[in-house]
């Protein structure tokens, strides 16, 4: 720990022998009033640390780092502060800042010493193993008030600022998260220490998770199937629930969002403190909610695209560094609209829909929910424990157990007629006949997870650190419903693992393994004979990765990766029959389905200097045996309701390459310019074509200004940007029912600031905008971009305060 | 090392507590059974057979072909779908019959089709100009139905093979029939190949 004093107008950059840290404070003038400006930075590459968490020792005053490393502290009566600067990976930095009377406003600039770069130390902290990527990884993590600047409508909208992250979407309400091409079951979502286990296969299938919950999330681009088992080929969503503030007293949050588009408001708080009833317990309370009616279109309403959400969790965590337990114990429920202008018959009916160019009758907006929806809701409880063995190792064990319920309604067939002898019996009965057809869903899938997952992390040096564990799943999905898209089935799993880092004076290597068995049993139902035998299968094989990150000169830093690793075929894509509605196709599995192996690197540079930052990064991706649904035009599905187009599951060859790019430009000390592009390219190597639904060329452009104060408000900000999206050309001609959207231009803009509400409480409010000029275009990655527009033009306030 | 086993001792403890909340939730999955498949009746009305009788004009003729598709959607392919012959140059009058065989006793689905008759309409289609087909009669509103029709055949004779789509439609409401368009969800849209001889 150090602490040190500085004197009046001075440069003090000093270097201290400490093993935790160094640090630069750099006074830039003195104004009148008490505040403390500053800007938290890594002491090597100059990268601004978003999320650092500065606190003033012995008050319950605090804050956390935005996206340019600025902090903002206020109203400050003592003579001296010592500020406690801490974060994910760094060293806890003390400072102390003397405020005397014609000191009062002071500028300063903290460099954060990185522990996992040249980790002198072995700082094992709660905070450190809940980083889901080896060091030599992308990974970026989204903090708290990050996501509080681009929390939308759902989980996945505050995900997109991640350049490489797209969303796969089917309406304003059901968006699915996908990092460089890949989606679905080969990205692995984790929420609360446990791999979220819902229905991840369909393109309408959201990931159920409270966009409110009090979180950081990771966003690892790159395969991390050494961490996290097979189905993380293409990357990881980390959600982490934040740890529970350690000051006494009780703390809280609150946060109001509403959105013009859709009349949506939705409301989130939670309330937490370190000792309940003077026990060691400390306890997080937490509840959402959302309710939002149609959402529009520039020019129509889309009909039935409401939602609503009610959402709670609890969080206790005992225990010290040493050993400790933290439980979470959480349950989403939500009820969505699907648009009825995308539900459709058949594959007639879908070219008229298309050929018409919006929907052919439009209702007046509306909060009501009717067929077809879909009602689901996710429960599960998580319990990690840690214990620090020895100063070199610790042994984390995470149990958890979840429960995934999802009821999809049809709109289909609601033709019932009542059943009796006189017109006012029949009435009544075909009141209650329709009443029970729309409350019977077309297909409820229940899926139950159990896991165990133990992790024993070590220092074999003073130099290599790393994690050895084993990690096990038990899964169990029944099905009812007319609709046949996954059968029951039983599926278990057990992985082992290891990987190791190297930290050499500018470089760092990693290196990891690790074996997977899964092992399914399902019953299938022939359709045509009405039997349903039992089917077996078992999978088992290994995944790899090595990687190097290197720092050559201060600002700088390249990282390298390559990995292998595998994915077994999924239940849907083995046994799936059925229409799928929304696309107008009947999709067939193929129980004979081999799993995917991948092969793959990737390679980034950052550079970062005088408030300018470059960011690059590129990848590729050699899928052997990927399984995609492919038309089969020779075997069309004949259906009494028409005729259906036949996708099959069959394995090919697949690459997919691409890379981003970010640029922060500073313009001034208060001005910044951004930009961001990525592309991501597949193709079927098998047949020398183009894959489906791979995300179009994109990019964005935005100005960021920041001032310190604005009369009554701190923190004041204003963002203008605008983002280009090209038309997807690389497509099979015939193949899609519709050609690829045009490209879009949209523009977005926000301002927002803090301001102090009665009481002392502060209050961060944001006015945004997004497609400002309500611009009309569809995009490629929708699946409503077939029936109707875009959404239209939406403003959103966002207010939170804390205590 | 003594201060590593009480850290176990103590997170042995914490475990105990934590096992007891989950267990709960664990034996609802512990079993390794998968139950029998899941009763699937519904009240919703599925047509699997559509049967199209025409009657030769002036005379007693009647010709009756059936399509019908016993196991649904999806499964095999429909188990029957007859030809329909005709005579070229002469007028037909047809009635069209929706069932659900599927279920006993077998549910006529035309009745119902009829009785909320300002909610749907069928709609013919004859390929390669081999007939024409008028609608003869009207819902409560004096919009077509469709469920009586005539069919007047080319005179050429041809060789050239066609076919006879029928499709039905259901409004979610009587103001969305106009008599032209068809609904954004098909019923039913089922082909019989004709031949004229």
């Amino acid at each position: 720990m150090t602490r040190r004093r500085w004197g009046d107008g001075v440069v003090l950059t000093s270097h201290f022998s400490d093993q935790t840290m160094i640090a630069t404070l750099l006074l830039l003038s003195v104004l009148a009033d008490t505040h403390i400006h500053g800007v938290v930075r890594d002491s090597a590459t100059r990268a601004p640390l978003h999320g650092a968490v500065v606190r003033i020792d012995g008050t319950l005053k605090g804050t956390i780092a935005d996206r340019y490393g600025a902090f903002h502290l206020y109203d400050l009566h003592q003579d001296t502060v010592r500020l406690i600067v801490s974060y994910v990976g760094y060293a806890t930095e003390r400072i102390e800042v003397p405020l005397t009377e014609n000191r009062t406003e002071v500028r300063l600039t903290i460099q954060m010493r990185s522990t996992s770069v040249r980790g002198q130390e072995i700082q094992v902290t709660d905070e450190r193993i809940a980083h889901s990527a080896l060091p030599t990884q992308q990974a970026r993590v989204l903090t708290s008030a990050e996501i509080d600047e681009h929390r939308g409508q759902t989980f996945a909208d505050a995900l997109t600022q991640v350049a490489g992250v797209t969303v796969l979407q089917t309406g304003p309400s059901l968006k699915k998260p996908m990092i460089n091409g890949l989606t679905g079951t080969r990205l692995v979502l984790r929420n609360n220490n446990l791999v979220q286990e819902g229905q991840q296969w369909g393109i309408e299938h959201a990931p159920e998770i409270d966009a409110f919950s009090p979180s950081r999330i990771t966003v690892v681009k790159g395969p991390a199937a050494v961490m996290f088992g097979p189905n993380a080929m293409g990357g990881v969503i980390d959600v982490e629930s934040r740890p529970i503030r350690k000051d006494p007293g009780l703390h809280g949050e609150a946060t109001v969002n509403l959105f013009s588009n859709g009349r949506q408001g939705a409301v989130g708080a939670f309330l937490e403190t370190a000792q309940v009833a003077g026990s060691p317990i400390a306890l997080r309370v937490q509840g959402s909610t959302r309710m939002g009616g149609d959402a529009e279109a520039p020019s129509y309403v889309l009909n039935n695209t409401g939602v609503r959400e009610l959402n709670a969790s609890l969080t206790l965590e005992m225990g010290d560094e040493a050993i400790g337990l933290s439980t979470v114990a959480s349950i989403f429920s939500t009820k969505l609209g699907i648009f009825n202008g995308a539900h459709i018959g058949n594959a007639t009916d879908m070219l008229r829909a298309i050929q018409r160019g919006a929907p052919s009758s439009t209702r007046p907006f509306s909060y009501d929910i009717t067929n077809p929806r879909q009602e689901i809701s996710h429960a599960m409880v998580s319990v990690k424990g840690h214990a620090q063995l020895s100063q070199d190792e610790r042994l984390v064990l995470t149990v958890g157990h979840q429960v995934n319920d999802r009821n999809e309604f049809d709109g289909h067939n609601i033709r019932i007629r009542g059943r009796g002898t006189d017109a006012e019996s029949r009435a009544a009965d075909s009141i209650a006949r329709l009443q029970r057809a729309l409350a019977t869903p077309a297909m409820n899938l229940v899926l139950r997870t159990s896991s165990l997952d133990a992790s024993l992390e070590h220092a074999l040096s003073e130099r290599v650190r790393g994690t050895i564990g084993v990690s096990s799943m038990w899964q169990l999905n029944e099905r009812s419903g007319s609709v046949i898209l996954i059968p029951d089935y039983r599926l278990w799993g057990i992985g082992a693992f290891a990987y190791e880092s190297i930290m050499l004076e500018d470089v760092t290597l990693s290196a990891g393994l690790r074996y997977d068995v899964r092992d399914l049993k399902s019953r299938i139902i022939d359709r045509a004979t009405g039997e349903a035998p039992l089917q077996y299968r078992r999978w088992q094989n290994f995944s790899a990765s090595i990687g190097a990150l290197w720092t050559p000169i201060e600002g700088l830093s390249l990282t390298w990766n390559a990995a292998s690793s595998w994915r077994p075929p999924q239940v849907n894509e083995l046994y799936s029959n059925d229409v799928h509605h929304g696309s107008a196709y009947y999709e067939i599995g193929d129980s004979t389905l081999a799993s995917e192996r991948t092969l793959g690197t990737d390679a980034g540079v950052r550079y970062e200097a005088d408030g300018l930052t470059i960011e690059a990064s590129g990848f590729i991706n050699r899928i052997d045996d990927y399984i995609m649904a492919v038309p089969d035009p020779a075997n069309p599905t004949v259906t009494v309701r028409g005729t259906f187009p036949t996708y099959r599951f069959t394995q090919m060859t697949a690459r997919l390459y691409g890379g981003d790019v970010s640029v922060t430009v500073p313009l001034d000390e208060r001005l910044n310019a951004y930009g961001q592009a990525s592309f991501v390219r597949g193709d079927n190597l098998d047949r020398d074509e183009p894959l489906l639904f791979i995300p179009a060329d994109r990019g964005r452009l935005g100005l960021h200004l920041h001032a310190d104060d604005v009369g009554p408000i701190h923190d004041a900000y204003v963002d203008v940007s605008v983002m280009g999206v090209r038309q997807q050309n690389r497509v099979v001609p015939g193949r899609d029912y519709a050609e690829p959207p045009a490209g879009y231009l949209r523009t977005d803009a926000a301002i927002g600031g803090v301001i102090t509400m009665p009481y002392g409480l502060p209050a961060r409010i944001t006015l945004a905008c997004t497609n400002v000029f309500n611009a009309v275009y569809r995009e490629y990655l929708s699946q409503y971009r077939y029936f109707a527009d875009d959404l239209g033009r939406n403003i959103i306030l966002r207010f939170t305060t804390s205590f | 090392m003594t201060s590593s086993r009480s850290a176990f001792r103590r997170f042995g403890r914490m475990l105990r507590i934590a096992l007891a909340v989950v267990s709960t939730g664990l034996i609802g999955t512990s079993c390794d059974h998968l139950s029998d498949p899941h009763d699937h009746s519904q009240d919703h009305d599925a047509v699997t057979t559509v049967t199209l009788t025409l009657v030769a004009q002036g005379t007693t003729d009647t010709t009756r072909v059936t399509w019908e598709d016993l196991d649904g959607v999806g499964g095999n392919n429909p188990n029957r779908i007859d030809t329909l012959f005709v005579k070229p140059g002469a007028v037909y009058f047809g009635t069209v019959q929706f069932e659900n065989r599927a279920e006993s006793p077998v549910k006529n689905i035309t009745e119902e089709v009829l009785q909320d008759a300002n909610e749907h309409q069928i709609f013919y289609a004859v390929s390669n100009s081999l007939g024409q087909i008028t609608v003869l009669d009207k819902d409560g509103r004096g919009l077509p139905l469709g469920l009586t029709f005539s069919m007047a055949t080319t005179i050429a004779t041809t060789a050239v093979p066609g076919a006879l789509t029928i499709s039905l439609y259901h409004f979610g409401t009587e103001s969305s029939k106009n008599g032209t368009d068809p609904a954004d969800e098909t019923d039913v849209e089922v082909t019989f190949p004709l031949i004229l001889r």
